[in-house]
């Protein structure tokens, strides 16, 4: 009973505990909703400023918007271009090599949207690696039940002498919890910055056609004869759970028979949008959500109460 | 189709999201069939109690995808919660002081914090600069001390590069990872 009592307190404490610091963690910081609302009420559409544009509407410390700026740009939020900031696109997913890649290959063209193909994400074997950690469990219960005498004899074979069999399976479980979350981030890196997808203000879609492409995949706007948003079932059971939503985009061609096929494209929606925009040839949509899209992409570090 | 008719929501992943009220029924209602397949397997109660605060904790980001102080703060809750059934838990299955019995409940432990970290704290966690970078190399020479110390009782080349190996797997996997 004692020990029952002693469980439910430690957990309820904890809990309490833990849950205060997290609050406080995520405790908006006014200062840098200050700098981020400069930015987005100024320097919109990549417009450049210095750190003293800053420190003169919001009124702060050069030292404190500096280290704001620093932030901002860790996370991808603004770019610092010699002594100048420039606010990134909301859209724009790419490493700041790729950035620059797509820069040079679409002639400095205000990129609207950039992120990568997910080949490989909502595809039934590859969430079958969790089947591994499945027979881990498994194992762990079968010694630990003695569900098969052999197997628990076996483990009581190569374990040296004086360790506990319990202490191995829970050591066995854990071990199979980071073979599992390796091997994702194998998958993921492996599948993530290969098959880059941007949309260009001017120059249209360029898309990587392989992986040892430089963006040699071209539609140039006026020759995009429609766009289409496609999710399966999966993707879109997925949807509701993964961090970061995907689906397909297809974009037919004027005077190609196949469409292109964008596969697991990250905010399809989006995408969508965007290139329905270019297509049409104005790009009010964007500008009158900017102000929204900058605020959400920003937001990720100042969440919303 | 002209482009006034694309709005967008404040947060873009809420139009893929299921709505802040059916998030939290379906998180209920899996608490629930949980907590109905602990109480028909009928194990002793400070197990169910262990289990039910793990899969609760592990329940919680996957099916709840608001994003506010509140889900943090309870994130961080249910993270607490279940580390301290899990280090209670672990302190009353001892049943050996062997050293490397000992260090096996460590390990066991330090993947469990680490883990559960990733998963619930994935908001406050994902951050590359170095104090991270610092924390993971800590980690990973905790994890090599350790693991060597269980391997010792075996020859030296599973010793040795055994607990290489699954230093670098651990330290791979406990690295920061980038949202997309």
């Amino acid at each position: 009973m004692l020990e029952l009592i002693s469980l439910v307190i430690s957990i309820g404490v904890a809990f309490g505990t833990c849950m205060l610091i997290g609050l406080k963690l995520s405790k908006s910081d006014p200062d840098l909703e200050k700098v981020i609302d400069a930015i987005v009420s100024n320097f919109l559409d990549e417009r450049k400023f210095h750190i003293n544009s800053i420190v003169e509407i919001t009124g702060l410390s050069k030292n404190k918007v500096e280290a704001i700026l620093k932030r901002l740009e860790a996370r991808g939020i603004v770019r610092k271009r010699g002594n100048m900031y420039q606010l990134v696109d909301p859209l724009v997913f790419l490493t700041p090599i790729d950035m620059e890649r797509a820069r040079r290959i679409t002639k400095d063209d205000n990129i609207l949207y950039g992120a990568y193909q997910n080949p490989y994400l909502p595809r039934l074997y590859f969430l079958a690696m969790y089947l591994i950690f499945a027979a881990d469990i498994a194992f762990v219960i079968s010694v630990f039940f003695n569900i098969f005498p052999g197997l628990t004899n076996w483990v009581l074979k190569i374990l040296p002498e004086g360790v506990s069999v319990n202490a191995f399976l829970l050591f066995t479980l854990g071990m199979g919890i980071i073979f599992v979350d390796a091997l994702d981030n194998i998958i993921k890196s492996w599948a993530r910055e290969k098959y880059s997808v941007v949309v260009g203000e001017k120059s249209g879609i360029s898309y990587d056609k392989s992986l040892a492409d430089e963006l040699s995949g071209k539609i140039r706007r006026g020759a995009i004869a429609d766009v289409d948003l496609q999710f399966s079932l999966l993707q879109k059971i997925l949807n509701y759970f993964i961090r970061v939503p995907v689906g397909d985009v297809i974009v037919r061609v004027k005077g190609e028979e196949k469409p292109v096929v964008f596969k697991n494209m990250p905010y399809p929606r989006e995408l969508f949008y965007v290139i329905r925009s270019i297509q049409l040839g104005s790009l009010g949509w964007r500008k009158r959500y900017a102000r929204t899209l900058m605020m959400w992409r920003a937001r990720a570090m100042v969440p919303a109460t | 189709m002209s482009e006034e008719e694309f709005p967008i929501s404040k947060r873009l992943e809420d139009a893929y999201r299921f709505k802040t009220s059916t998030q939290i029924l379906i998180y209920l209602i899996s608490l629930v069939v949980g907590a109905l397949i602990l109480s028909i397997i009928n194990w002793p109660l400070t197990d169910c109690i262990v289990i039910f605060t793990v899969y609760a904790a592990l329940a919680f980001p996957v099916i709840i995808k608001v994003e506010n102080p509140w889900k943090i703060g309870i994130s961080l809750g249910l993270y607490g919660a279940a580390m301290a059934a899990i280090i209670t838990w672990t302190i009353t299955f001892i049943e050996s002081f062997n050293l490397r019995s000992i260090s096996l409940y460590v390990l066991f432990l330090e993947i469990m914090t680490v883990e559960l970290l990733h998963h619930l704290g994935e908001d406050i966690a994902y951050k590359e600069d170095k104090k991270i970078y610092i924390g993971v190399g800590i980690l990973s020479a905790i994890f090599f001390i350790f693991l060597y110390i269980f391997l010792s009782a075996y020859d030296w080349r599973v010793t040795v590069f055994g607990s290489i190996i699954a230093t670098i797997i651990f330290a791979y996997a406990i690295l920061p990872e980038k949202p997309i």
